[in-house]
């Protein structure tokens, strides 16, 4: 029970020091720049009385040391500095293009993996069928297609061409509620969460593919033959629960790769969310929208992988012994 | 310590043969090459292939491709032919620039961590996972962003982001090779730290780090082609990626816009992890992903 009240507390205070380490990174990065810190900071087209009250405001005339103190005690007020762009403290603009991405996100990822490890489990298993075989050269494809560019193939298709979907925004009929609004939402989601969605089943089929492999060709699996499992158990019992562990982990760990995917994939799709939002900033070189985005998405990489290690605690019997 | 032979075990010539005949029957890999070799010797010599300069206007804006503009013009009448084959430069100096950057930061962590162990290794492994969780688009669009998008900056940037799998990768290698007899044995003679390091351990523990940096280059490319979609890319030089942030409101018009230069990126990414996928299978045939 020690063991495990050790190991929680020891995850934890690493996720902390992530977070530390990442908003000294865009700390250290701003002030590294060429040019001014302040004007970085503040805009080039900022007044001279705002740029002095965001050199008070941030000791941006003191020592490296006090601007250090003096950042971390502002993020700990969940202040994540000012955007010269939205005139709006950049929390509350973050806060307001959350949720979209939210909605994209957590559809297409809960249907990616399950979709994902069906597929990788029959690539693995089915070795040698043509069928499979030429699946599993679909999914080295849909690993290495730019989002960006699946996201403009399929508005060709299927919203200039044939016309099905919108291709645009996040709802056409604003005056939509109930029922009426969660479908022009979900027509408006369709493209961009296809065009999400095939790279992750690609990225999450290849990932379980290689798991089963090794778990397939391992002695336990042998001697659960030689028991007279069934072949049906053997795959989904055995092997399945054997891989499963490592394909979660490489799923946390790419979760930082997969925002790459839904930021350029909001932008094709002007879906307003805060990939929208980073194109938007890059744009306008509103850093301060920019490093307070890096701020919160590694805060939440970080949570969902502390969430994972908590629940591998659970189903885990191995992680507690250790 | 120049005087010591190394002591471990040569790789014998008829090994190497045989890992050339492995790569060579398998067809994927085989295609993956020829297709890459292609792609590079189109961009290589561009200029014989095209009688147009990029990044300049040769006629009407949005004319479909025909046999005066195989790739028909952008909006700006330049030749998305010509643009496409000298944007490729930009994607292949960068994918091959950082790949080889993170190579050597993840010989140097990999190599010191697995080596020395205990607290070096501790602290090395803590910054390689750092690097790992860290949403590396962002960190990536910051350095480019402030830096400034030029070719070299965004090369450093996007390679000191990607060594922590390589790291890891060597570090694990060293591990299970620093008690061996070979190391012991350069140890008893007196060898130093860096003789043990670089001429026993090294040529021995390097070989999966091929297939990580092959594939390294494949997520650069997709990296750099993300960025120049997002704005950030040098305006002077032909970019596939920025031809892809240009087509996307030409869409209903000009697909020709966003047809060919993505097919390009994807061909280019599609035959590096095809060549990737061949090197596992030479060697290291249970590390096959």
């Amino acid at each position: 029970m020690r063991a495990i009240g050790l190991y929680v507390v020891r995850r934890l205070a690493w996720a902390v020091l992530v977070c530390i380490a990442a908003a000294t990174m865009t700390f250290l990065l701003i002030r590294l720049a060429p040019g001014n810190p302040v004007s970085i900071l503040a805009g080039d087209q900022s007044t001279p009385e705002y740029q002095a009250a965001l050199t008070r405001q941030l000791g941006l005339d003191q020592s490296l040391w006090v601007q250090l103190v003096k950042y971390f005690q502002q993020l700990g007020h969940g202040d994540l500095g000012y955007s010269f762009t939205y005139h709006t403290p950049v929390a509350s603009v973050i806060e307001a293009r959350a949720a979209p991405t939210l909605l994209l996100m957590g559809l297409t990822l809960a249907i990616s993996v399950v979709v994902g490890i069906w597929v990788g489990v029959h690539t693995a298993v089915r070795r040698g069928s043509k069928l499979w075989g030429a699946v599993e050269g679909a999914t080295l494809v849909g690993y290495s297609l730019p989002a960006f560019w699946l996201g403009q193939v399929l508005i060709l298709i299927f919203g200039v061409q044939l016309g099905w979907f919108p291709t645009l925004g996040e709802t056409s009929d604003l005056g939509a509620t109930g029922f009426a609004h969660i479908a022009d939402v979900t027509w408006h989601l369709a493209l961009p969460a296809a065009t999400l969605g095939t790279i992750e089943v690609a990225l999450i089929s290849r990932l379980t593919r290689s798991a089963m492999v090794e778990a397939l060709g391992s002695d336990y699996m042998v001697a659960a033959r030689g028991k007279g499992v069934s072949q049906r158990r053997l795959v989904y019992r055995h092997a399945l629960r054997n891989a499963l562990l490592p394909v979660v982990t490489v799923i946390g760990l790419e979760l930082g790769w997969l925002v790459a995917g839904f930021v350029v994939v909001e932008t094709v799709f002007s879906w307003p969310g805060l990939g929208s939002l980073t194109f938007a900033a890059i744009d306008a070189r509103d850093y301060p929208v920019i490093t307070g985005l890096f701020i919160v998405i590694t805060v939440s990489v970080v949570l969902a992988n502390l969430l994972t290690d908590l629940v591998y605690l659970m189903i885990d019997p191995r992680i507690r012994v250790d | 310590m120049t005087s010591v032979v190394s002591l471990a075990p040569p790789e014998s010539q008829p090994q190497r043969f045989r890992g050339m005949r492995v790569f060579m029957v398998n067809k994927a890999a085989v295609i993956g090459l020829i297709l890459l070799i292609i792609l590079l010797l189109a961009t290589l010599f561009a200029p014989l292939l095209t009688h147009y300069q990029p990044m300049r206007g040769f006629g009407r804006p949005l004319l479909p491709p025909s046999s005066v503009h195989l790739m028909g013009t952008d909006d700006l009448g330049r030749d998305v032919f010509t643009e496409v084959l000298y944007g490729e430069r930009v994607s292949i100096i960068v994918g091959f620039l950082s790949s080889a950057i993170a190579f050597v930061v993840g010989v140097i962590a990999g190599s010191v961590a697995g080596y020395f162990g205990g607290a070096v290794d501790n602290i090395v492994m803590r910054i390689t996972e750092l690097f790992q969780v860290v949403p590396r688009i962002f960190l990536v669009i910051i350095m480019v962003a402030l830096f400034g998008a030029h070719v070299e900056v965004t090369a450093i940037a996007i390679g000191i982001t990607s060594w922590p799998p390589s790291a890891r990768i060597l570090r694990a290698e060293f591990l299970s090779r620093r008690e061996s007899d070979y190391v012991m044995a350069a140890r008893v003679i007196g060898a130093s730290h860096w003789h043990v390091i670089v001429r026993e351990i090294l040529p021995n523990a390097i070989s999966p780090m091929i297939v990580t940096a092959t594939l390294n280059v494949a997520t650069a490319v997709l990296l750099e082609a993300s960025l120049a979609f997002l704005g950030l890319s040098d305006p002077n030089v032909s970019s596939l990626g920025r031809m892809l942030q240009g087509s996307v409101q030409f869409l209903q018009i000009a697909w020709w816009m966003s047809i060919f230069p993505g097919l390009v990126v994807v061909f280019i990414i599609v035959s590096i992890n095809l060549i990737g996928d061949g090197l596992i299978d030479i060697l290291n045939p249970k590390l096959r992903q």
